[in-house]
């Protein structure tokens, strides 16, 4: 019993001071690309490079529309190897509450070769997105009412959340993650912010994807057994855009495929703090501590 | 039974206020020994709070039992909470039967709140609910016989004199048999408030769940109930073994401000020594075998009724 | 015939097989000197494998079907067999006709192959003959009659939405006899899977498990991508075994190239394949612990894996190992920093995990629970093939990493722990010697890396190869079989994670065991779901 006690007491608090101080993460980690758009000659090795399809270009009329989308990309970094307009960052913080603001784009006259001349000033036209099935129904006629909620819920989760953990699909790899937050490193519990074993306790759906086909119901039931207000966070590059495995014959894609999302946390895994910053942008905390 | 509806209405708010603050606190100091910051003690409150405002999700199956049953888990351990004397003797209540009916009133909450795990018909409330009775049904003949060895020598089953008689008579304190009493009435509190080694009050596992299984359908201000109550029943527990057992510095009936002052002091190190003792038992324990939980309780059976007996042997 | 490219501890049972099957053996294969493919016809196989698992202790660890119709017009059915002392495979191939797509189980003599028949069955529509239990497996039973693995499959095809049954469960009935689903979605932060139990008061009386909730289509989608990116889908296999399936997906890929990762590509392979296993395992020690709220322990397991993972981070830029593998070699070299960094690295965890199982051997409410809980009897572990830490700790003596030296594991000593008690505890002992055996492989490798590039130029790959890579991932025997398509393509990727293997055991740890101790005998064998179901 004594030697348990001792080894706590001396081991001590390890617990990290994010997000009051920014996060610990190694020069050499791969976090989010970034594109240098006026020096960018060329898209296509890039996207060649690209196992997801986050970076993408569509050819028209003598012009070329790049396209970069951080929901799914998995920071392996190929495309940094491919064109060194692309350089890998450490900055792992990328959660956004908009879908549309993970996608960048610009638009370049087009030359005879098939690389690109130059940039054309202004912003790149209304990125499409690919065609995805609408978010269906879900029972609660409050969604559509959705800025209200946003209200409520700063008001109530401020400083109490429950997250109720969904895998609809993944690898583990997210999961890995997620649990890491429990861990004293990261201690997600010091926010006040729990884990629960009920989705009937949760306030938040933390969703990781590709939504499969056979997890589709699981996830609709799981949304539908939570309480109002509710958020739903998507985790992970699958969870987000869909990742590597996208849509096919046993995926549904990313999880707003499915249920409405709140936040994305793009990553693959994302790093546990990109995890906190998400888990804290849903409930407007990001700025937790931070002077 | 003459009430005094100040006093009353004291004790109820110091109850209300004390029991998620206690559970918060224990919280964060079992955190503290993870080697992380943890939460602050007062976070229980907030989850209440917030509890309390959100909307619920009510179980397809669900019938009245499963809407009362946490509006009288909540009330009767509020009710059980009344008779202990917490700063003052005597407590605000005292039903007839003292302890008897306190212990009547926690069994009560106890049946209910395994009915409400039991009605959703949830796979997980029904085991819960068989092994909260699997539980009780052996902690609480301890509990009783605990309580009946004070209650011998005070010559009365009410709580508050019976902390009258322990106060006075300070050398008991160390009678063998109050020792034994309290030992078995330290590890029936563990075993009602689902700490380990009996229940984990943090598992995420629902198939070794007892009192978190009960629990799992409900949501909402049903849930804030239910929460609050199981803190509250905790509270009134630690208050029993603190102030019955141990009375020192607890006010008589005409104390004035500073005595209740010192009284308010008193219980709090009192209660904090108790917190201390469930961190260290909690933090350096494995859960034990849902199967030797019974051993566990057994002893506690064992050492009350040692209690009582050496209660007539050393008289 | 010629057996000269065979491999000489291989010869001697390549050339029994020749002497007593040679009359109905088609054809032999020998694309690498431990690899040797025999093509025979189906009915050879119950034979074939018996004999070879009574006189050489060969056995089987994969089945799986290649749809060969638009090549050779048949399907093709694989019998994979590993002679871990003669340190090679021996593959039966035997073809299927479309016209009467059928096979003949022996999962009744083998039932280490009940689920991967019936995934063969689902995927290929391949009937099974003479199986006992020829339910699916691998597809739900609301999914429509279609056969994904098939050529004339699309990837993309648009199935419909969840209707009518899942699964059909056995009923089980007695007096007081009463069923406890759990799942798909699981309480606690882990994959979804779906297990009933059938109990009698507290005690398992039977366990029956739902699979393949997380299926994604992967092996489907490995033949729609260039192999440099399929690299990348083979780390999402399993997310706790990102680098070992990646490493085996390339090792497939260069045998099938012939061509061999550089030295020091090897050796920085071995390095984050042990990195991958002191981490998961240090994380389980500690979820085995907190599985029985000794909570303590796993807040100090879970210190030393953050630890680990950081270091991960520092080594090749994701936590998970992930980007890092490539095909040929390694994609980043680690520079004089980098390597004082991984010494540094184990030079402060030794003591740390020596005084975490102190921690947990100290701890004698921790080990009442954890001994003689959930055991598999080694007897029952030898009949459902079960594999890796599970098998090992079932008095299974195995391991890739010595029988078939891959990456650099051929530089270093290995010991292997074996036990035969096969309970928790000792599944988490396994777990303990594995780490410090790691530790010593990391100092080991960390101190001679040799010097030179850490990839090796792969070209584009021939069509028409097959190669079978393979990996001791830390959860136990990780194996990829691919045959090329023209065109930089593969033709088939079938993975083979030992979770799928040893799913099935856990069903038998459990008899007898109360439910509130099934949390910690399933992490006591920390399956993948991902990894079974692909």
């Amino acid at each position: 019993m004594f030697g348990i006690l001792g080894k706590s007491l001396s081991t001590g608090i390890v617990t990290t001071k994010y997000p009051a101080a920014p996060p610990k993460v190694s020069i050499r980690a791969r976090g989010r690309p970034e594109i240098d758009w006026t020096q960018w000659k060329d898209a296509r090795p890039a996207a060649a490079a690209c196992p997801t399809g986050a970076i993408s270009f569509q050819d028209a009329g003598g012009h070329r529309t790049a396209r970069f989308d951080l929901a799914q990309c998995i920071f392996c970094g190929l495309c940094a190897d491919a064109d060194p307009a692309i350089r890998m960052t450490n900055r792992v913080e990328c959660a956004a509450r908009d879908r549309a603001s993970l996608i960048s784009a610009a638009r370049y006259k087009l030359g005879d070769d098939g690389a690109h001349r130059q940039l054309v000033p202004g912003p790149a036209p209304v990125a499409t997105e690919p065609a995805r099935p609408p978010a269906p129904a879900v029972s609660s006629p409050l969604e559509s009412i959705g800025r209200q909620i946003q209200q409520r819920s700063r008001l109530i989760f401020g400083r109490s959340l429950h997250i109720r953990e969904v895998d609809a699909g993944s690898c583990n790899g997210c999961e890995i993650e997620i649990a890491g937050l429990n861990s004293p490193v990261y201690d997600i519990e010091r926010f006040g912010i729990h884990f629960v074993a009920s989705p009937r306790h949760a306030d938040m759906l933390l969703v990781t994807g590709p939504v499969t086909r056979n997890m589709e119901l699981a996830l609709r039931k799981t949304y539908d057994a939570t309480p109002e207000p509710r958020c739903v966070v998507a985790v992970g590059a699958c969870g987000c855009g869909g990742g590597i495995f996208g849509v096919n014959y046993a995926t549904r894609g990313p999880v707003d495929a499915v249920i409405p999302v709140d936040v994305y946390v793009p990553g693959c895994p994302p790093n546990p703090h990109a995890l906190l910053h998400g888990i804290l942008r849903a409930i407007h905390r990001e700025q937790w501590g931070r002077i | 039974m003459n009430l005094d509806p100040i006093h009353l209405l004291l004790q109820t708010l110091l109850l209300l206020a004390l029991a998620p603050l206690l559970s918060g606190t224990i919280r964060s100091w079992k955190a503290k020994l993870q080697n992380r910051r943890g939460p602050r003690p007062w976070q229980a409150f907030l989850d209440i709070a917030k509890f309390l405002r959100k909307d619920m999700v009510i179980p397809e199956h669900a019938s009245w039992i499963f809407h009362f049953a946490p509006y009288v888990v909540f009330l009767s351990a509020l009710l059980a909470g009344l008779m202990v004397p917490m700063l003052r003797i005597p407590a605000p209540l005292s039903l007839f039967g003292g302890a008897l009916a306190l212990v009547g009133l926690l069994a009560l909450g106890r049946f209910f709140l395994a009915l409400g795990g039991l009605d959703p018909a949830s796979a997980f409330g029904g085991m819960g609910s068989s092994r909260e009775m699997t539980v009780s049904a052996i902690a609480e003949p301890a509990l009783m016989l605990a309580i009946f060895t004070v209650a011998i020598t005070a010559g009365s089953t009410d709580l508050s004199q019976m902390a009258r008689t322990t106060q006075s008579t300070a050398f008991n304190l160390l009678n063998p048999a109050h020792v034994l009493a309290f030992a078995a009435i330290f590890i029936v509190l563990l075993a009602e408030t689902g700490r380990i080694p009996v229940d984990n009050p943090a598992t995420h596992l629902e198939l070794t769940m007892i009192h978190e299984a009960m629990l799992l359908e409900y949501s909402g201000r049903y849930l804030a109930y239910m929460e609050w109550g199981a803190s509250v029943k905790q509270l009134v527990l630690m208050t029993l073994l603190v102030n019955v057992f141990f009375p020192v510095g607890l006010a008589g009936a005409d104390a004035g401000p500073l005595a209740l002052a010192f009284s308010l002091a008193a219980y709090a190190a009192k209660l904090l020594a108790l917190c201390a003792a469930v961190v260290v038992v909690e933090t350096t324990n494995a859960k034990l075998r849902l199967f030797r939980v019974p051993d566990l309780l057994s002893a506690a059976f064992v050492l009350a009724a040692l209690a009582l007996l050496s209660m007539f042997l050393f008289r | 015939m010629n057996l000269d490219r065979v491999s000489p501890d291989l010869r001697p049972i390549a050339e029994d097989i020749a002497r007593r099957f040679g009359n109905r053996i088609d054809a032999w294969d020998t694309p690498r000197p431990n690899e040797v493919y025999v093509h025979a016809s189906m009915d050879l196989a119950a034979g074939f494998c018996a004999h070879l698992h009574r006189r050489w202790n060969v056995r089987l660890i994969a089945v799986f079907a290649d749809d060969f119709r638009n090549e050779g017009g048949v399907f093709h059915l694989y019998y994979a067999l590993a002679a871990d002392a003669a340190h090679g495979f021996v593959f039966l191939r035997a073809p299927v006709s479309p016209d009467t797509p059928q096979f003949t189980s022996l999962a009744n003599a083998i039932p280490a192959l009940n689920w991967q028949e019936r995934e063969v069955q689902d995927m290929f529509g391949l009937k099974l003959v003479g199986h006992p239990n020829p339910r699916r497996c691998a597809l739900h039973d609301d999914w429509p009659e279609v056969y994904p693995l098939r050529k004339d499959f699309g990837l993309h095809t648009v199935l419909p939405p969840f209707q009518g049954e899942r699964h059909k469960f056995r009923q089980v009935e007695g007096e007081g006899v009463f069923q406890v689903p759990v799942g798909p979605v699981h309480a606690g932060i882990i994959e979804p899977g779906h297990f009933l139990f059938s109990v009698a008061g507290e005690p398992v009386l039977y366990l029956q498990l739902r699979m393949f909730y997380v299926h994604k289509g992967a092996e489907k989608l490995f033949e729609h991508l260039p192999p440099p990116h399929a690299v990348r889908l083979a780390e999402s296999i399993s997310g706790d075994s990102s680098f070992a399936h990646a490493t085996a997906f390339c090792h497939a890929i260069e045998r099938a190239a012939n061509v061999e990762a550089p030295p020091r590509a090897r050796g920085i392979r071995s390095v984050c394949l042990e990195l991958e296993r002191i981490y998961n395992h240090v994380a389980d020690i500690g979820a085995i612990c907190t599985d029985v709220a000794f909570v303590t322990a796993h807040m100090h397991a879970m210190r030393l894996k953050e630890a680990v993972l950081c270091a991960c981070e520092e080594l090749t830029g994701s936590r998970l190992l992930r980007g890092m593998a490539c095909l040929g070699g390694v994609r980043f070299d680690w520079d004089a920093g980098q390597i004082a960094l991984l010494r540094a690295l184990t030079a402060r965890l030794r003591p740390e995990f020596d005084s975490l199982v102190e921690l947990i051997d100290g701890s004698s409410s921790t080990r009442d629970r954890l001994e003689t809980t959930g055991i598999l009897q080694p007897k029952v572990a030898r009949d459902l093939g079960v594999v890796g830490i599970a098998g090992r700790a079932s008095g299974f003596d195995h391991d890739l990493r010595r029988d078939f030296p891959h990456a650099a594991y051929d530089q270093v000593k290995i010991s292997v722990p074996v036990y035969q008690a096969g309970d928790v505890k000792h599944r988490l002992q396994v777990r303990v010697d594995e780490v410090r055996e790691s530790f010593s492989i990391v100092e080991q490798l960390a101190a001679r890396l040799p010097a030179g590039p850490v990839r090796s130029e792969i070209g584009e790959l021939p069509a028409g190869r097959v190669a079978l890579g393979y990996v001791e991932g830390w959860r136990g025997e990780i194996f990829h079989w691919i045959r090329t398509a023209p065109g930089n393509r593969l033709a088939r990727c079938k993975i083979k994670d030992p979770s799928l293997q040893n799913w099935p055991a856990l069903s038998e740890a459990i008899l007898g065991n109360i439910v509130p101790d099934f949390p910690v005998v399933n992490k006591s064998f920390n399956l993948s779901y991902s990894g079974t179901d692909r």
